[in-house]
């Protein structure tokens, strides 16, 4: 670069090449798959009433581990 | 794909519904707790915009997984704590974990939600009646409470666990 470059919005060698790649498709950033349905309050419910009893006892289990653990 | 209310209003009436269940059976003592409007709120609306922001983000056009809503849920709950003592002088708090086990409950509910078959719920229900589970769940709320973690890192943990109940 010459000593007496000057930094300009308009004075930037070489920057087509990214702006470019910037506006190219195909190349963007990588996407994530949907889900394919609403996640309801009732299936939530269903699942809380189906999960607090194991969820319980392992919970009195983690808690036992952490006491022990002091 | 549903609108912005109706995901926060479902979301504060899942994590209240967690927190009453959990009341209810004895794991949070109603009598020393009490799940904040104010803080639930804040939970609620965070979550609402980080959801945005990682659908813009990964150029997800509809609804995001059930373990992305499950980790950045957890990460607002874990941010708001909005599980409160009812006695501000409470001096038996360091052992708590009361905020820490509504999100991982709440989390996992999210995730064993069954859409499409994709989630089979008594296989759900196996995993975790495992006895190694005590173990993991003992780590995990460790990590929520006192680890290092982002939201997106605890998608992760919540993916691994919707994938083995396939």
């Amino acid at each position: 670069m010459k000593k007496d470059f000057s930094l300009e919005p308009s004075n930037m060698p070489g920057v087509d090449v990214y702006i470019k790649a910037l506006k190219e498709d195909g190349t963007s950033y990588p996407n994530c798959s949907n889900h394919s349905g609403d996640l309801t309050l009732q299936g939530f419910c269903d699942a809380a009433n189906a999960l607090i009893e194991p969820f319980g006892k392992a919970l009195e289990k983690a808690r036992e581990i952490s006491s022990a653990n002091r | 794909m549903q609108t912005d209310d109706a995901i926060e209003e479902k979301r504060v009436k899942s994590i209240f519904g967690a927190f009453i269940l959990l009341a209810g059976k004895g794991y949070i003592d109603r009598n020393r707790f009490t799940l904040n409007v104010s803080l639930l709120k804040l939970t609620v609306k965070h979550y609402s915009r980080n959801l945005k922001a990682l659908k813009i983000r990964y150029g997800i056009e509809d609804n995001a997984q059930p373990q992305k809503a499950a980790g950045f849920i957890t990460a607002a709950i874990m941010k708001f704590r909005p599980v409160l003592p009812k006695n501000g002088s409470d001096g038996n708090l360091f052992h708590g974990d009361e905020n820490e086990v509504l999100a991982a409950f709440h989390g996992f509910c999210i995730c064993a939600e069954q859409i499409d078959g994709k989630i089979d719920l008594p296989q759900v229900v196996s995993l975790w009646s495992k006895p190694e589970f005590g173990e993991w769940l003992k780590n995990f709320i460790y990590l929520l409470r006192f680890g290092d973690y982002t939201a997106e890192s605890l998608v992760l943990s919540f993916d691994a666990l919707a994938r083995f109940a396939k």
